[in-house]
Parts: structure tokens; C-alpha cells; sequence
């Protein structure tokens, strides 16, 4: 599955128009992980919004397989499921009575047949690691970080090709966040693609096979980690902080020491680092 | 040196469950204390001890010469100890800034007047003067956090408690806020407990606690807690990049202090490399 | 945003009319409203038009916000002015098949539709000028006496601020809300009424749970800052008469008895 954005515009009609879109082009597929990065008011949210067709581009267009939005060749509802769109806080949207229907409110409204729903159902929650003593439990008694599973798993059960998620370990400890990541990881086929939203550049970097960072309602850079990371300045100018492991490489580059620039995870960095002083001598510890 | 809350030996059971279980605990003046742990580890349920939202089964909460459990202390408590919480949003009462601000001095009764006075000082204090006339919905997540310290502010506390305060915001927003938490504790000597997720702000106390199951497992100043990191995986925590890139190259072999801050860690390797 | 939130007009301002205490202004206002059904007469409307026009003016109003306050009325406004001029029985000025236009029709129609405009400018001009808690205030204190007979005055004061700062709020999150659920499959727009009803609890269910939490956290952020009821409170602005007041109060109420008197 391709979702391509086409020059698309996007104003906020109201006392104040806001200009939340300007002119984005971007193609969003399966079998990849696509880091989305910009601060609030970027025009994020509308962006995640025209990909699941909850927004209907006001300029340009939206294809899908080639299909286009605008014009009406591409059925919304159905596009809905098969872009799952996991909102920011998502544990805020639990309304059911139990932990089962909540999850099979997706399905259901796919119109799928009870054993279909009951299937679906219980693979989602295994999924995200919640077993069967929960179905007939009520979302509202959960832990926090256990609400938030259960609402990835009411998307997940509409078997979504495409998941979108704004922003998913907002608000979790360190052991929430790593579970929800590690699950991505996990769900992630060569049939099935991932958008993630994230303020954390730590979390992202070594998640991400391409990054995309959006600034005022425009695409201001797009490539992998690496290519996007050692753009260090481009990032500041809009306010957006490279991974911590970076600033420490690139500062050392820039006193002379010979170490890649794209780099942004720990180990790598103290690989590269360790060499690069030491001359390729012997490490420890290993 | 006295201290100004002195925790005793706190037990506190919600229902079957014991959420804090011998906790004892003192801040002192010009104090910067954070607290960590995992969810459910008692973090809140001692936050919240130490104004007397929660009473302690066992134990005593002592606020300079006032107990959280004796009924007639309880105001003079809560207007020693400042409490900010996690969601901007749901700690705003008014529908302008500066009569939100105003809300705390009007409960203690403070003179027209004088409300005005602490109003502006507060919101100097959180730069956030030149919105006073605003509406909360129309300020960034930041700006709120902002607002709801100085409603703590201008109650003129002597502790300021923070609640996760910055779990909900953007980066902007958390860089905004913790800025005046850290001003605070430096330039008003102002005593704060910071309780976080964020391991990067653990950097900026003078001294960690981390929690679980309860109890105070481990009181010690940054930097020992996160030179311990098979600990600090037990308690469900991480150690923030730039210390875990120092920690992992002194396993290698090399000689470099302990830093958080990316430019001190070069700093360290460039000096003893 | 997708809300026009229209509850929170106030822009601020240090005009003659911004800085009247909010007892007055919401004095006045009443009494406008009360002198605009005595009078009939459009000389009588034109010295209350032209009373607003002045009051307009010191508080630096734009005409952008008048015509935003008057647009929501439009309808009601159209067919208060239409009705009275197609079903008022008189002296016929144009006839068309049954349609019969009349003098008194024509005269009845703008005089109520003039009198419909000057009722939202007298409440308009107050609610742009004065902050909607110094408007509760206002009506706290002067609805105090009835404390007396144990009227809970502060705390209708105290919830009317809270609903004023939270409604901006709670749209917001009906948005989001909605989209979410749409992104699971949820339907608002279509079915018949029962089958619509029925699609909204899962909209409705997740803002009742968020209101409820939000006026929990609220309530404990209240107690720590000391909140305890009405009693021994203060102010940050204490409603004071000034000078200003006593002479607005003096002048204004004596003519608009006048303009009831004479038109």
C-alpha cells in the first residue's frame, strides 16, 4: 500500500484562519518506518489526519495506490481501516463496558462476521500482551500504561496496512515506553508500515528507517536517520534538538576527532569514539 | 541545618494495597530533590503526603512546627508546601492568567492590594508577565505549567512540589519549565522536589531518590545512582544517553568523568584523552 | 480550532467603559434592557442607539465584533422583521396575490428587529468589555443579601467561573474525541434518530469519564492552593465604586427614565 501526499494545503477555517499545511509532498508505504518529527503547531496533526482521510485536502491531493481523495475514488471509511490512526493519549477514547468489546467495537463496525471479531480480538490483545483473564474486565479499572495497550489493540484489530501513531509513549515511565516500542518493532512486517510521531529524537533515531521533519506546515528535511541527524544546524534553526549521542559526535568532530557523523545511538557512538581516540586499540569489556 | 518537611516513617494503604510503606524522608531549605520510580512505585502517594492531600496511615508528615494530620495545621501546610501537577489543563481555576494566579493568595485571605504585588512577582518569577490578561486556553502547554507554578508562587511557599510537571508537554514546553524550576532553586533559594520520568531532568537535583514497591530504595545524588546501571534496570528506570555513552566507555578502557551534558562529556574526554 | 467560542468575548482594554466596576455595567445593561421594552418610539431607540454608539466608541469596539455578536441572531432577526412586516394588518402600501405589505407592518417589522439589535449591543458591549469573572462577580455581589437566607451565592459564582474556563476545554476534546472513534469506524452522521443516539456513546462516554477526571484533579489542585468556600476570602480586584461610577449611575439611570418618559 502507497499513500502519496500531493501538494497538499491545508487552512484552518475560524475567527482567525490558520494556515496549518503548505504545499506537502510525501509518500507514506508499507515495509517502512517513517519518523515524523516537528514541534505542536507544525501541522503534524493535520498531516496524520489527511492520511487516513478523517481530512480531505483542501489544495492537492491524496493518492492512495493511486487512487485519488479528491476525487472520490477511494471509499473513506474503508481507507480508515486500512490506515489505523492511533491519537495521541488514545487510553482517553476507552468507552466500553469491558476490555473485549472495546476492542471489537473496530471490527464490528467493519462488518465483520462474530467469529471474525472474536478472532481478531484475541490475537490484538495477545499482541500487545494482555491476556484472555482481561476481555471481561472493564478498560476503566487499568493501570495507565495498560489502558494504553488496549487501545492500540482496538486499532490493531481492524488489521490496519498502515499504522499512524501520534506521539505513542507520551506520559509512560521508562518500562511503558520501552513496551509499546519494542511491540511496534515486533508488529512491523514487510507488508505492514509505521508512521510514528515523536518529540523524543533518543526514541526515534534508531526506530526510523527514513525521517521527516515538518516546520511550520512544510517538509524542511527527509531522509534516514543518518542523512537527516548530521544536518545538525538545519535542525536548530527549527528548534528541533538532534539526538543527545549526536551533539557529543559532532562536537568531537568538530575538534578535529575523525568520527561519522550520522551517528545517534549509544553503542555506536562508543564504538566510533573509543576508536577514534584510542587509534583502534584494544577495548575492554568486551 | 533544620529541615522544612520532615517525613517519619510513613505508611499508607489504598484499599488492600500498601502504596508507601516506611518512607522517611526530610528537604531542607534551597533543597532540589528528585524522585524516581516506576508507575505504581509510590512516587504521587508520597508527593501528595507532603501537603497533606493524603494522610499517612502510620507515621507523621511534619511542615515546619505544622502536622498534616492535626485538622487546624492543614492550610498553614498547604500554603508552605506548593503543589504543581502533571495535567496543565485541570489545575487552572480562573479564566485569566493573573486572576488564576491571584486564586491562592484570595483562599489565604491576603489583602487586595498585596494579591496585586504577588501576582506581578509571580508571574516575573515565570517570565509570563506579559500574558497576565490572557486566557489559559489560548497559552501553549508550557505557558500553563508556567501559570500553575506561579499560582503556587504567590502563595509564597517554601517548598514548591512538582508532579511530573513536565510528562505532558513538547520539548519546548519542558525546556520552558524546567528553566524556571531551576532559576528558582538558584536565584530564590527555593526548595523543590521534582517527581519525573525524564531521567535528563534527574541531572539537574543535587540529590535523587528512586523509588519501589513503596519504599526509598536508593537516596543519593545523581550521578551515583546512574553509575549503579544494573540498579537502575531493576527499578525499572534508564540512564540518560550522554552518562550511559560515558558509562559504556569507561567499560572500554577509558578514563572519562561522569557527565550529562554532551559539551561536558567531550570536555571530559578531550582533558584525559 | 474548529469551535467559535463565543462565551469568552472579553478583549481587554483600559477605556472609561473597561474600567467601570462590573456593577455597574451590569446595571445598566438591565436597565437598558428593561427601558427597550417600555419605549416604542424610534426617537425613543435612536438616543439608546446613539448612548451605545458613544459607549462603543470609548471602548474602542470594532465594528467586527459588533457585526460577530449580532451574526448568530441573524435568523431570529429575519424573521422577527419579516413576519411583523407580512402579518401586521393596516394600511396596505403594496399588495401581490395574498401578500399584503402594510404602513404599520413595515414600521412594527424594524422597530422590533431594531429593537432585537439594540438588546445584544446592550449585553454585547458589556460582556467585550468586562472579563466573565468580573461578571460573576458582579452578580455575586449583587445577588449577596441573599446569603442571608442561605442562598449558596459563592459556590453558583464559583461553579459559573470554573464552566467559563473549562468550555473551550471540553470542545476541544469532543473534537479529538469524535475523530478518534471515527478512525475506529464510528458514524455520526448517519442512521436514523435512535440509531444516531445510539452512535453517540462512544463519544459521549469517554468526555463524561474525561470531565469527571478533570473536575477530580481540579478539586485536589483547589484544595492545595487552599481553596476552602466563600468565607474569608479576598480579592484581587475588590469591587470598589469609584467616583466614575457614582457619576455614570447618576447620569445614565435619570435619562434613560427620561427617554421612557418622554418616548
Amino acid at each position: 500500500m502507497q499513500i502519496e501526499l500531493r501538494d497538499v494545503s491545508y487552512t484552518y477555517n475560524g475567527p482567525i484562519p490558520v494556515a496549518a499545511l503548505h504545499n506537502i509532498n510525501l509518500k507514506v508505504k508499507t515495509g517502512e518506518i517513517l519518523g515524523l518529527i516537528g514541534h505542536t503547531g507544525s501541522g503534524k496533526s493535520t498531516l496524520l489526519q489527511h492520511l487516513n482521510g478523517l481530512l480531505k485536502p483542501q489544495d492537492g491531493d491524496v493518492l492512495v495506490d493511486g487512487k485519488s481523495v479528491k476525487r472520490g475514488e477511494v471509499s473513506l471509511p474503508k481507507l480508515r481501516f486500512r490506515v489505523g490512526l492511533v491519537f495521541q493519549y488514545p487510553e482517553y477514547q476507552l468507552f466500553e463496558e469491558t476490555i473485549f468489546k472495546e476492542v471489537a467495537f473496530g471490527p464490528k463496525s467493519m462488518g465483520l462476521n462474530e467469529d471474525e471479531i472474536k478472532q481478531r480480538v484475541a490475537k490484538s490483545l495477545s499482541d500487545v500482551g494482555m491476556s484472555e483473564e482481561f476481555y471481561e474486565r472493564s478498560p476503566f479499572e487499568l493501570s495507565g500504561g495498560q489502558k494504553r495497550r488496549v487501545a492500540l489493540a482496538s486499532i490493531l484489530a481492524m488489521e490496519p496496512e498502515i499504522l499512524v501513531l501520534d506521539e505513542p509513549t507520551a506520559g509512560l515511565d521508562p518500562k511503558g515506553r520501552k513496551e509499546i516500542l519494542d511491540f511496534l518493532l515486533k508488529w512491523r512486517t514487510d507488508d505492514k508500515g509505521i508512521v510514528l510521531v515523536s518529540h523524543n529524537m533518543e526514541e526515534m533515531a534508531p526506530f526510523a528507517d527514513r525521517i521527516v521533519v515538518l516546520h511550520q506546515g512544510k517538509v524542511v528535511l527527509d531522509g534516514t536517520p543518518k542523512e537527516v541527524f548530521s544536518h545538525t544546524q538545519e535542525l536548530l534553526d527549527v528548534g528541533i534538538k538532534v539526538p543527545q549521542v549526536s551533539m557529543v559526535v559532532n562536537s568531537l568532530r568538530s575538534r578535529g576527532y575523525n568520527i561519522d557523523a550520522g551517528i545517534f545511538t549509544v553503542e555506536q557512538a562508543a564504538e566510533a569514539i573509543f576508536d577514534a581516540l584510542r587509534g583502534g586499540g584494544e577495548r575492554r569489556g568486551l | 541545618m533544620e529541615p522544612i518537611i520532615e517525613v517519619k516513617d510513613v505508611y499508607h494503604q489504598y484499599g488492600e494495597t500498601e502504596a508507601l510503606s516506611g518512607v522517611s524522608l526530610e528537604i531542607f531549605p534551597g533543597d532540589f530533590v528528585a524522585v524516581v520510580g516506576a508507575n505504581g512505585s509510590g512516587k504521587s502517594t508520597l508527593a501528595r503526603h507532603l501537603n497533606g492531600l493524603l494522610l499517612p496511615s502510620k507515621g507523621t508528615v511534619r511542615v515546619k512546627n505544622f502536622y498534616t494530620h492535626n485538622p487546624e495545621d492543614i492550610w498553614s501546610v498547604r500554603a508552605l508546601v506548593g503543589m504543581v501537577f502533571q495535567n496543565p489543563d485541570n489545575q487552572l481555576v480562573a479564566t485569566t492568567v493573573e486572576e488564576d494566579v491571584a486564586f491562592g493568595p484570595e483562599n489565604l485571605g491576603v489583602p487586595s492590594n498585596e494579591i496585586r504585588a504577588r501576582v506581578d512577582e509571580a508571574l516575573k518569577w515565570v517570565n509570563m508577565l506579559d500574558h497576565k490578561k490572557r486566557s489559559p486556553h489560548q497559552l501553549s502547554g508550557g505557558q500553563k505549567q508556567r501559570v500553575a507554578i506561579a499560582g503556587v508562587l504567590a502563595m509564597h511557599p517554601e517548598v514548591l512540589v512538582l508532579d511530573e510537571p513536565t510528562a505532558m508537554l513538547d520539548p519546548v514546553g519542558r525546556e520552558e519549565v524546567l528553566q524556571v524550576i531551576n532559576h528558582l532553586n538558584k536565584e530564590l533559594q527555593m526548595a523543590i522536589v521534582l517527581i519525573t520520568h525524564h531521567m535528563e531532568e534527574v541531572a539537574m537535583a543535587k540529590r535523587v531518590i528512586a523509588m519501589a514497591e513503596g519504599k526509598i530504595k536508593v537516596e543519593c545524588n545523581p550521578i551515583e545512582l546512574f553509575l549503579q546501571t544494573e540498579l537502575v534496570d531493576e527499578l525499572g528506570l534508564d540512564v540518560p544517553q550522554v552518562f550511559a555513552l560515558g558509562n559504556l566507555l569507561r567499560k572500554y578502557g577509558l578514563e572519562v568523568d561522569p557527565a550529562f551534558d554532551p559539551e561536558e562529556l567531550v570536555n571530559a574526554l578531550c582533558r584525559s584523552n | 480550532m474548529a469551535f467559535d467560542i463565543t462565551l469568552g468575548q472579553y478583549i481587554p482594554g483600559d477605556s472609561f467603559v473597561h474600567n467601570l466596576d462590573p456593577r455597574t455595567k451590569l446595571i445598566i445593561a438591565i436597565a437598558l434592557i428593561v427601558v427597550l421594552f417600555l419605549v416604542n418610539t424610534f426617537v425613543g431607540y435612536f438616543w439608546i442607539a446613539l448612548f451605545l454608539l458613544l459607549a462603543t466608541i470609548n471602548g474602542s469596539i470594532s465594528a467586527r465584533s459588533v457585526v460577530r455578536s449580532i451574526k448568530p441572531l441573524t435568523f431570529i432577526l429575519l424573521l422577527t422583521v419579516i413576519l411583523n412586516i407580512l402579518f401586521t394588518e393596516g394600511d396596505i402600501l403594496f399588495q401581490l396575490g395574498f401578500i399584503r405589505i402594510t404602513e404599520q407592518g413595515v414600521f412594527r417589522g424594524l422597530l422590533l428587529g431594531l429593537r432585537l439589535i439594540l438588546l445584544i449591543l446592550s449585553t454585547t458591549i458589556m460582556t467585550l468589555t468586562t472579563s466573565p469573572l468580573a461578571i460573576t462577580d458582579a452578580l455575586e455581589n449583587l445577588l449577596g443579601p441573599l446569603k442571608k437566607i442561605k442562598f449558596p451565592v459563592h459556590e453558583l459564582s464559583m461553579m459559573l467561573t470554573i464552566a467559563l474556563r473549562f468550555i473551550p476545554t471540553l470542545l476541544e476534546e469532543t473534537d479529538k474525541i469524535m475523530k478518534a472513534q471515527m478512525a475506529r469506524g464510528a458514524d455520526f452522521e448517519s442512521g436514523n434518530l435512535l440509531k444516531r443516539a445510539q452512535n453517540m456513546v462512544p463519544l459521549l462516554v469517554p468526555l463524561f469519564v474525561s470531565a469527571f477526571r478533570r473536575a477530580d484533579d481540579l478539586a485536589v489542585a483547589m484544595e492545595s492552593r487552599c481553596y476552602r468556600g466563600g468565607e474569608g476570602r479576598t480579592r484581587l480586584n475588590e469591587l470598589k465604586y469609584g467616583k466614575a461610577d457614582y457619576l455614570t449611575l447618576a447620569v445614565v439611570l435619570p435619562v434613560l427614565a427620561l427617554v421612557v418618559y418622554l418616548f
